[in-house]
């Protein structure tokens, strides 16, 4: 069947241990990023133990939600019947700012996918997918 | 720790290999059998004398059940490499080898069966409401598929070495023109040019359809004993010289699923480190390397793949393949010579596993003279990577 809407289209987040306190940030439009509570360090996708110091204890830092384009690529072909009015569409990985290397995998919107390019600046765009689940998008800033 | 094991490969077994869909009458776990019975003719070895299994990634064909289906009095060894992908091929080969060094087990066959079209083609996704724990970090958020999370290193690549589009395609010509020379190969007989590469389909880009893998239906295997074995037996012993497999530091999931490796390894196979061991292991260089198997789920991996290796300085590996550089016997370095997961079949790279042996063997389509070493790369952007070095016993 056709998606028309992202939740027909894409799957959804599981909010696991782990990892649900970053979709919980996202509901209240909140982009964090996981946190070494010793350490300092930042990290992601979300893990129990900071590989710098070997820590359990975590703490999520709150990121200005903006970033530049570190690698993309434009999507031609349907994934599947439900991604066939969706084509072509962008996937990137954002380097976000307030941090040294972490990448988050969104997808950059309102433009152009074609006009997607390395380096290009970007700004979270908050799409609420249905009432449990926001995610992340980015659009040129 | 040089690798110290003498096991040798010497039996290789395969089934048919057809496009995804064309195996109709038989199942997979049937065309896991064939091969391991394959495999063990082939080697002259009776089949109730295999007594270990060792496969890797989502093989469904479990070791154990396979050894029931084939009647196999005492299982000794039966194990999987953990990761994602075709990364684990040779690491199977490795961890059969290491079985029968250690004594554990006597003949452990390593294998791989794959029909795409029984249980879903592995462009497209399968429905899936919920995405779990890490992957949803990238399927939730339009990272769905293979092709796209191996675009992503590929893009990168490209812009940092400022690497052309043709780069990509002389790798997808070479496979095909090996296939062209291999009558088993599922694109044998179709001759494909740079204006063929350049014209076919955007699929995600940098890829387009010819920088894709084939989707497959079949199975490969090899039998691994020990030198002393092998020696009793009739067909030519091919050693495993050297094996590594593993990987850096944050490419547990690579780029099936993180994309948050290190920023100075993002654009690589994450092989670097497995080749060293691999090459430091058997006191050889890249340039003693007379044949290569590059594992290709996509064109671009293998750019970075044999950069890893040493075969080409950062950037520079398409200057391997243009100009028909790596196609033939008589190429200064040929690779992927019997058409590889681009042109051959996708048996999840096993089945080239099994024309590295071929090469030492003497028997490739595309024979190599004189091979004393033969090297095959497992697959990219994950841990484990792995790789195997094979020679003549
Ligand atoms: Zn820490």
């Amino acid at each position: 069947m056709r998606g028309t809407t992202r939740e027909e289209i894409f799957p959804l987040p599981e909010k696991g241990i782990d990892t649900a306190p970053f979709w919980e940030a996202c509901n209240r439009h909140e982009l964090v990023v996981q946190q070494c509570a010793d350490c300092g360090a930042l990290r992601h996708p979300p893990t129990p133990v900071c590989p710098d110091c070997r820590s359990f204890d975590v703490d999520w830092a709150e990121v200005p939600g903006t970033g530049e384009v570190y690698t993309y690529t434009t999507t031609h072909y349907a994934a599947s019947p439900a991604h066939e009015d969706h084509t072509p569409y962008n996937v990137s990985t954002v380097l976000l700012d307030g941090t040294e290397d972490i990448r988050l995998i969104t997808q950059v919107v309102d433009v152009d996918p074609e006009a997607v390019e390395i380096g290009m600046p970007v700004e979270v765009v908050w799409e609420d997918v249905n009432e449990e689940t926001t995610v992340p998008l980015f659009r040129p800033s | 720790m040089p690798w110290n094991s003498d096991a040798c490969i010497v039996g290789l077994g395969e089934t048919e290999y057809v496009k995804q869909g064309e195996m109709t009458d038989r199942s997979e776990f049937e065309l896991a059998c064939e091969a391991i019975e394959n495999a063990a003719g082939d080697a002259g070895v009776d089949i109730e004398d295999v007594d270990g299994f060792s496969s890797y990634a989502n093989d469904r064909n479990k070791g154990s059940l396979v050894a029931d289906a084939l009647g196999i009095p005492e299982v000794k060894f039966s194990n999987k490499v953990w990761g994602g992908g075709g990364c684990g091929g040779s690491a199977a080969v490795m961890n059969a080898a290491m079985a029968v060094e250690s004594g554990a087990a006597e003949y452990v066959v390593a294998y791989r069966a794959l029909c795409q079209g029984q249980f879903g083609r592995r462009g497209q996704t399968q429905g899936i409401d919920y995405a779990e724990g890490t992957d949803a970090f990238a399927h939730s958020l339009g990272l769905e598929t293979p092709p796209q999370m191996y675009a992503l290193p590929a893009q990168r690549y490209m812009h940092e070495y400022d690497v052309p589009q043709e780069h990509l395609g002389h790798v997808a010509l070479t496979s095909r023109a090996h296939a062209n020379r291999n009558p088993r190969a599922v694109m044998h007989d179709r001759e494909m040019t740079m204006d063929d590469y350049m014209d076919s389909p955007p699929i995600t880009d940098p890829y387009k359809l010819y920088d894709c893998c084939l989707e497959s239906d079949g199975a490969c295997a090899v039998l691994v004993t020990s030198a002393e074995n092998a020696a009793d037996l009739p067909q030519p012993a091919v050693e495993i010289t050297s094996a590594a497999q593993g990987g850096g530091p944050g490419w547990g999931s690579g780029v099936l699923s993180s994309h948050n490796m290190p920023l100075e390894d993002y654009p690589t196979s994450n092989a670097a480190r497995v080749a060293d061991r691999l090459f430091e292991s058997a006191g050889l260089t890249p340039d003693d390397i007379d044949v290569a198997q590059l594992y290709e789920n996509f064109t671009g991996m293998v750019l970075m793949t044999a950069e890893d290796y040493g075969f080409a300085p950062r950037g520079e590996a398409g200057k391997l393949f243009e100009d028909g550089n790596a196609i033939g016997p008589d190429a200064d370095l040929p690779i992927n010579t019997s058409g590889g997961n681009l042109s051959e079949a996708y048996i999840h790279g096993f089945n080239l596993v099994v024309e590295a042996a071929r090469q030492v063997r003497g028997t490739s389509p595309t024979q190599v003279d004189d091979v004393e070493y033969s090297l095959v790369a497992s697959g990219p952007g994950v841990t484990p990577h792995s790789g195997l070095i094979l020679s003549p016993a």
